[in-house]
């Protein structure tokens, strides 16, 4: 097992401590190396935030995530930034790269904090480039890019250390149909080929209907969806 | 929706902003409106000064070193609508304590009741009986006295005839009195009473007119009339009167009659007739006989020797030149008759009394008897110690009297003829032999036959000219309030000295503006795409930045008092060295307020429309996509080139500098370092520009911290600016604080090499470098004296903060200064081998003169070449033409000329009261003691030569510690821009930095990432002031008299990376620390 969340809540709290919004309650799931899921629900219904337990960015109020062996949510900030760097590769809605960069000084960014040999990076990223089919663009910079490019780069760079778990936030939500069908495309082809475990959340059913499981989020609880409408729905 | 609620609803939204945007512009305003408050407070403290030193009193007449009839002020007020006093006035010293407190230049003023009239004084204070003395607060501070008290006072006794006539004695100068003090006056009780143009209080001590009189063994006499009337502009009214009124009592001169030989004879209490009255006299009554007498040490005729005796003379067509007539008590005495030889010995006296014995051989032409037509004792003058002496061995002469030389015969004559002269020479021989600046002739004889008394007083007072006796009508409340109004101009002078401050506030104001654009850059690009004209968009922000400009000039304004406030605090407590006064008032003037006010909005509103002009001109899209990326090809050649032109301009004028031999001028370098600096500034954003445009291969922390500096460049190199200024401000002021001691001895300092500089208020009258009178007073052979003959004038250093015209005249022989001090500014007629020499140049009209550069140029407002008018003392106007200007040295405040021209212009002057010592440095304790006992009655205010070149320097320093301060405070300045700018940026990339933290970056990471690009810009920054401003001080790195200390260097330096270090770490952690990465992801 890859994943397994545990019993896992999590709230809201104003300034003064007090609970004013439940979003995740008792909260369980289990993930296979290389399976890929989706995870729909409404606006508000608490899938970043799932999302972000589950990439350690965030940590639960109750509960336990264990990544293989290991229970994360007991490490300190130090481990998760390492974990995450390691393990963890995260695209999210709007691809946040660095305006001053070109797209091969973005992709390159996570590798900084590794220390590991930088030729074998470059390597990576030729290699994800050309696969993404951005490498030609490797010299320019997001402003002078479409969206859809700048999201395949956020990709690259979510792929560049290799990661165990890919989390994709609403990756096609600031896309056009066209993008968005190019870029789900991708993170299954990336999965299928990789074997990189993904979860995707998402409004895009399309999106979701390519996944191996859809998992509907409703009062701070996972629910696995039992039928996939073909046609775009959203939830 | 109006325009206005649209600009409101904005400038209420971005509220935080537009804060901090005022906050800018208050700061701007507050430095020129501060700058307006300052000079015109100043300004008007320094009118209030002339108040405070004047009082009533308009204008003065005073005649040089002569003495007059009291009667003359009265005689000047009849028919007049002014009020005068007659006032004696000298200088003194007092001793308190029994002799341990002691207080030199006291300033001692004989007043009469009037003079209470005149003043401002609160109190009836100035009717003073015998004994009583009322003394400034300084004095009382000075000598700690109470009213009540008692002070001894030496005061330099008045002498109606010149101190170094020749033949005059020298003896008693002065004259002690035990006073009571009545009363200790303040400014409001005119305790600060002072004829000199200065802001300084002198040390007052008011004495009774008529006792101060007794005291001199004067009767009725005074050296000054004041003058009050309403008209400040009566000059020529009063001077025409002094015209009418002066009679010949009032030049020093008696008309008497003298009946045994029938003639009318003019005799001069100052023994020498004034050589321009006796040649008008003598051109307008031909028949006019003068005479001149003279005191010879010896006749002789083969063994015959007649000791001391008067010589006088008789018209050219009784004898010639080589011929005598002796009497025949002389004939007798030395065995000679007519034909024969007599040799003839007497002294001549030098300007310092050097003596010199002069001999000179007549042909005797005929005995007389002892009495007769030419022969009678009225000729001799009033020599008192000699004329009035009861014998021979009493003469106090002002030579030297052998008194063994001295036979009975001799007292036998004395008894029986007085000083009847024994011989006489041809007039014109006499006056070859005799004559001297004082005058010409001993005494002018008319025949009663010629003419009766009224004529031949009608005939004198004709010829006699008040202004070619040295009479003046001095000006007193115009020239001050002249001098007061064009003195220093603070309102400049701290424009000047917080420049730096004003262009940080500007540009940190302009940054925020800059913040405020690119915040909004979409809304102005919706607003264009909506269909906004670009005009109507710029009125828009134009009229929102207007607003909040003018909330930041009203905050400003206050701030500009609240400024104003500390200045003056600093300026009569910590800065008080360059003003030298605690008058210093605050006074607001609503139209400086305006002024200042103006200003700040026109700096404003072109700093607001520039950059509206530089935002708006990119296109809709741009705006929209917020890419506003890219430059121009030719703005980066134009960089490039003025980049490769400044630094190249500056290295070559360094370089010419160097080699060219010239002394270094620091104009050159200061205009060296800014260049190099604009070439820094201009490199830093080339560098940025290349590292922005040229792709990373090989990626690390290194890397990614600089391709982030450069994310906006403005911003980094605005940065940059204010911190290269902030620096280049501190390190270049702090390079040019004046350490004067480790060079003190060396000759070319500011001192001179001199050991010390002494002002006497009792004049030398002596050349103390003849080993007699060193002998004389004790003092030790090893000590060399340069003694400097002084006219009065004001003071024209840096410690006095009025414009002067008038700075007081040194004469000194250019010899003793050969290789002394150093000249910065030549004119062709300073001849560069030995400068010094050149004061003795004939330069047709005008008189050579030296000066310190610094005075030339901001005490006098004037520069090389320029010439000073003055008024000889024959009162001929004459100018003395400035062909030097000395590096900063003890000469502060005065001009100096030659010994010789001095004499010719001002011949009557009396010994020397400035001087300067060269000695052992090693022996400096004792030769102090020595020289302070030695001259000790002479009122002797001694201070080492570096202490007074420190006290200037002090003036400097205390400039350059404003400038420090102001400096310090640009750099805060700087340091909130890098602050804000920080804050800013790591705000703006709050998405970049939480994507940064979801690939696994850890905080400190991003810490150490944020903190390199800072520390890069503030190493760049305070790199790049540093450079440039070590380049602009260079002179004073290099100079001999300013002893620039590193270590003060290094810790300013360091003080500064360390401050901007502070503040990056602890606004990155702040902004860090209040990073939320869940919103940052969430939040676009």
């Amino acid at each position: 097992m890859l994943l397994t969340l545990k019993n896992i809540g999590k709230s809201y709290r104003s300034r003064y401590g007090q609970v004013f919004r439940k979003v995740l309650d008792a909260l369980d799931l289990q993930l296979d190396e290389g399976e890929k899921i989706a995870i729909v629900g409404p606006s508000g219904s608490g899938k970043t935030t799932l999302l972000n337990l589950i990439g350690a960015l965030d940590t639960p109020d109750t509960g336990e995530i264990i990544f293989g062996s290991e229970v994360i949510s007991e490490w300190n900030q130090n481990k998760l930034a390492d974990f995450r760097n390691r393990k963890i590769g995260f695209i999210f809605q709007f691809h946040h790269l660095l305006p001053q960069l070109t797209l091969w000084e973005n992709v390159l960014i996570p590798t900084l904090p590794l220390k590991s040999d930088p030729e074998a990076a470059y390597q990576r990223a030729e290699e994800l480039l050309r696969t993404t089919g951005i490498w030609e663009r490797r010299f320019q910079k997001p402003g002078e890019l479409s969206g859809g490019e700048c999201q395949r780069a956020a990709v690259v760079r979510a792929l560049i250390n290799e990661p165990d778990l890919l989390l994709a936030d609403e990756p096609t939500g600031a896309l056009d149909e066209e993008n968005a069908a190019g870029l789900s495309k991708l993170l299954t082809d990336i999965n299928e080929q990789k074997k990189i475990t993904l979860i995707v959340v998402t409004h895009s059913m399309e999106l979701a209907e390519k996944m191996d499981k859809i998992y509907l989020l409703k009062n701070g609880a996972l629910a696995l969806a039992d039928h996939r409408p073909a046609s775009k729905k959203r939830v | 929706m109006s325009l206005i609620k649209l600009v409101i609803a904005s400038i209420r939204y971005y509220f935080k902003s537009n804060m901090l945007i005022a906050l800018g512009m208050a700061v701007s305003t507050a430095i020129i409106t501060g700058a307006f408050i300052v000079g015109d407070s100043v300004s008007y403290s320094l009118d209030r000064t002339v108040y405070y030193r004047l009082g009533n009193i308009t204008h003065s007449i005073t005649a040089g070193d002569r003495y007059f009839s009291s009667v003359f002020a009265r005689r000047m007020e009849q028919g007049m609508e002014y009020m005068t006093s007659a006032g004696l006035i000298a200088e003194g010293m007092g001793l308190a304590d029994g002799g341990q407190l002691r207080l030199e230049n006291l300033q001692i003023l004989g007043v009469d009741e009037k003079f209470q009239e005149m003043s401002i004084a609160q109190r009836e204070i100035f009717q003073l009986q015998p004994g009583e003395v009322v003394i400034s607060e300084n004095v009382a501070a000075r000598l700690n006295l109470d009213e009540g008290d008692m002070l001894l006072l030496r005061i330099k006794k008045a002498s109606l005839i010149p101190l170094n006539t020749p033949l005059v004695s020298d003896a008693d100068q002065t004259v002690a009195r035990q006073v009571t003090i009545k009363a200790i006056v303040g400014r409001e009780d005119f305790g600060r009473f002072n004829l000199q143009a200065t802001q300084t209080a002198p040390f007052n001590v008011f004495i009774g007119f008529d006792w101060l009189n007794d005291i001199m063994d004067l009767e009725q006499k005074s050296n000054i009339i004041f003058i009050s009337t309403a008209n400040n502009d009566a000059k020529n009214e009063i001077a025409e009167k002094l015209r009418r009124e002066l009679q010949i009592e009032d030049a020093n001169l008696q008309l008497q009659y003298l009946p045994e030989k029938a003639v009318w004879e003019l005799i001069s209490e100052r023994v020498f007739i004034n050589s321009s009255l006796s040649e008008k006299l003598l051109d307008t009554l031909p028949s006019a006989v003068p005479f001149l007498t003279y005191f010879v040490n010896s006749m002789r005729h083969g063994d015959g020797d007649t000791p001391y005796s008067f010589v006088s003379s008789m018209p050219d067509s009784l004898l010639s030149g080589s011929e005598i007539i002796v009497n025949q008590w002389l004939a007798d005495d030395i065995q000679a008759r007519p034909g024969d030889t007599l040799s003839m010995e007497y002294f001549e006296i030098g300007p310092l009394r050097e003596l010199e014995v002069c001999q000179t051989e007549f042909i005797v032409k005929e005995i007389i008897p002892v009495l007769g037509s030419y022969g009678d004792e009225s000729l001799v003058p009033d020599l008192p110690g000699l004329s009035d002496a009861g014998s021979c061995r009493e003469w106090e002469a002002g030579i030297p009297i052998e008194l063994e030389r001295i036979r009975d015969k001799d007292e036998e004559y004395w008894n029986r003829y007085r000083g009847t002269p024994k011989a006489f020479i041809s007039i014109s021989r006499a006056r070859e032999l005799w004559s001297n600046r004082f005058g010409d002739y001993t005494a002018i004889r008319v025949s009663s036959g010629a003419a009766d008394e009224q004529e031949i007083m009608n005939l004198i007072k004709n010829s006699t000219d008040p202004f070619s006796l040295g009479f003046r009508v001095n000006e007193l409340k115009k020239g001050g309030i002249q001098a007061a109004q064009n003195g220093y101009n603070f309102t400049q002078l701290f424009l000047g000295l917080s420049f730096f401050i004003l262009v940080s506030g500007v540009i940190l104001a302009a940054l925020l503006v800059i913040f405020n654009l690119e915040h909004r850059i979409e809304q102005i690009g919706s607003m264009a795409a909506v269909g906004f004209s670009g005009k109507m968009i710029r009125k828009i922000y134009l009229t929102e930045g207007m607003l909040v400009a003018l909330l930041g000039s009203l905050v400003g304004i206050l701030l500009a008092v609240l400024y104003g406030k500390l200045v003056f605090i600093g300026l009569n407590r910590v800065w008080q060295d360059i003003v030298r006064t605690d008058l210093l008032e605050m006074v607001i003037r609503p139209l400086s307020l305006a002024e200042g006010f103006i200003i700040s909005m026109v700096v404003s509103w072109l700093v607001i429309m520039l950059l509206l002009r530089r935002q708006l001109k990119f296109s809709i899209t741009q705006l929209q996509k917020k890419t506003i990326v890219g430059h121009r090809d030719w703005v980066v050649r134009l960089k490039q080139g003025m980049m490769v032109a400044l630094v190249l301009v500056a290295a070559g004028l360094l370089l010419w500098q160097f080699f060219s031999g010239k002394e270094l001028n620091s104009t050159v370098f200061l205009g060296s370092g800014a260049m190099l600096l604009i070439g820094f500034l201009l490199m830093a954003d080339l560098r940025m520009l290349q590292t922005e445009e040229k792709p990373i291969d090989r990626m690390n922390m290194r890397s990614l911290s600089y391709k982030n500096l450069v994310r906006n460049r403005t911003r980094s190199l605005t940065v940059i600016i204010l911190l290269s200024l902030g620096t280049f401000t501190v390190i270049s002021t702090g390079s040019n604080r004046a350490n004067l001691a480790a060079d003190a001895q060396v000759k070319s300092s500011g001192t001179g090499g001199f050991l010390f500089l002494a002002e006497s208020t009792v004049p030398i009258l002596k050349n103390l470098n003849d080993p007699d009178i060193k002998n004389e007073f004790g003092i030790p052979d090893s000590l060399e004296f340069i003694q400097f003959r002084t006219y009065d004038g004001d003071d024209a250093s840096c410690l006095n903060l009025n414009r002067v015209t008038n700075p007081r005249v040194l004469g000194v022989d250019p010899d003793a200064l050969k290789d002394r001090f150093s000249f910065v500014t030549v004119t062709e007629f300073l001849d560069e081998s030995d400068p010094w020499a050149s004061l003795e140049k004939d330069l047709d009209d005008v008189i050579p003169v030296v000066a310190d550069q610094t005075i030339i140029q901001w005490g006098l407002g004037m520069k090389m070449g320029d010439t000073l008018h003055y008024v000889s003392e024959r009162g001929d106007s004459v100018r003395l033409k400035l062909i030097g200007g000395l590096a900063n040295s003890i000469f502060q405040g005065n001009v100096i000329i030659s010994a010789d021209n001095f004499l010719q212009l001002f011949p009557s002057s009396v010994g020397t009261s400035f001087l300067l010592m060269d000695g052992a440095y090693e022996n400096r304790d004792q030769l102090a003691e020595e020289l302070n006992f030695a001259f000790r009655d002479f009122g002797w205010d001694m201070v080492p030569a570096v202490e007074r070149l420190a006290e200037y320097a002090s003036v400097q320093n205390t400039y350059l510690q404003i400038f420090l301060v102001m400096g310090a405070f640009g750099l805060l300045l700087g340091t909130v821009g890098l602050a804000i700018v920080l804050a800013r940026s790591i705000y703006e990339r709050r998405n970049e930095l939480a994507v940064m933290l979801s690939a696994g970056y850890r905080f400190k990471q991003l810490f150490g990432i944020i903190l390199r690009e800072y520390n890069a810009l503030l190493l760049a920054g305070i790199a790049s002031g540093l450079l440039a401003s070590v380049i602009a001080t260079l002179p004073a790195f290099l100079s001999g008299y300013q002893n620039v200390s590193f270590s003060l260097l290094t810790f300013l330096t360091g003080i500064i990376i360390l401050n901007g270090f502070f503040w990056i770490m602890l606004v990155s952690a702040i902004q860090l620390r209040n990073l939320n990465l869940l919103d940052a992801l969430r939040n676009d």
